[in-house]
């Protein structure tokens, strides 16, 4: 039985491709052939988010210097931060090797999507 | 003669010029849709993975190295993504018996009987676990030659003999199987 296996194996016929199959090929190849479309930079997210993040630090610290918080806590917060970050140094240090490692991390992301 | 093609459409195509890769795949695209089809039975599939193939090899064309047959490094490629492809679509494999339905490329008649028994055997091979079905499929394809196979597989030598020995028993015990139902 393996001869005729072998002879039958053997003989599967060779296709010849559709016609359009080169064409599809040839398509499929130049779009990946040209360079990526550029990423717009998302300006008006990053306004807005910057606009919002900056009043919301400005009202903090408004609140917090001027020992006004309407019962929200904030004054208490602002403390509670000013005692941590100054009373024990390490954690300034370990909070900007967070900040660094994450802007690392975006950094590698974008290289890794261009490739 | 084809070496040579070859290596001056890489050449081009590396250095800037897409439409150079046009030569390499009028040259192939017979061989590459021929050994997608021994892996799926299914034409338009095996058009599409061949495309799949030639596309993959276009983006990885600055890691031929050219002291190497540029065909054998395109088999290389197709097999993997071959070998990927029956993994994701396994379920779709036709059953033996769909064989009969099967009609002549082209000329649109039904197979005779001795064709169909043919087309039976093939698609018991593309219905073998995988690592047997890769095997046999790349060696008769390659002409029987298992070094070709072993390259293609990158795997040694023995281990392509031992799936085969392996295979074809499988093969076998499947079509008697197939002949008592």
């Amino acid at each position: 039985m393996t001869d005729e296996l072998d002879e039958i194996l053997m003989s599967d016929e060779a296709l010849t491709p559709s016609s359009e199959f080169a064409a599809s090929v040839m398509h499929a190849v130049r779009q990946r052939s040209g360079p990526p479309a550029a990423i717009r930079f998302p300006w008006l997210c990053f306004t807005v988010s910057l606009v919002a993040g900056l009043a919301c630090v400005l009202v903090v610290a408004a609140l917090i210097l001027t020992g006004k918080d309407h019962g929200l806590g904030i004054t208490v917060m602002g403390d509670w931060i000013t005692t941590l970050l100054f009373a024990n140094p390490d954690v300034s240090v370990w909070a900007a090797m967070a900040l660094i490692g994450s802007l690392l991390l975006v950094r590698l992301s974008v290289v890794f999507m261009s490739e | 003669m084809s070496d040579e093609q070859d290596a001056a459409d890489v050449k081009r195509v590396l250095a800037g010029d897409a439409e150079a890769f046009e030569g390499i795949v009028l040259r192939w695209q017979g061989p590459l849709v021929t050994l997608a089809f021994r892996f799926c039975r299914d034409r338009h599939r095996a058009e599409e993975m061949a495309q799949t193939a030639l596309v993959k090899a276009f983006r990885a064309l600055r890691q031929w190295r050219a002291e190497g047959a540029f065909r054998r490094w395109l088999f290389v490629i197709a097999a993997n993504v071959y070998r990927s492809e029956m993994r994701r679509h396994r379920l779709f494999l036709f059953p033996l018996d769909a064989a009969r339905d099967v009609t002549q490329p082209g000329s649109g008649t039904s197979l005779s009987e001795a064709e169909e028994r043919m087309e039976i055997v093939r698609r018991a091979v593309a219905r073998l676990p995988g690592k047997y079905r890769d095997a046999l499929v790349l060696f008769y394809f390659h002409e029987m030659d298992v070094s070709e196979t072993a390259q293609s597989l990158g795997v040694a030598e023995g281990t392509i003999k031992a799936r085969l020995h392996r295979g074809r028993a499988l093969l076998e015990k499947s079509l008697r199987r197939h002949m008592r139902e």
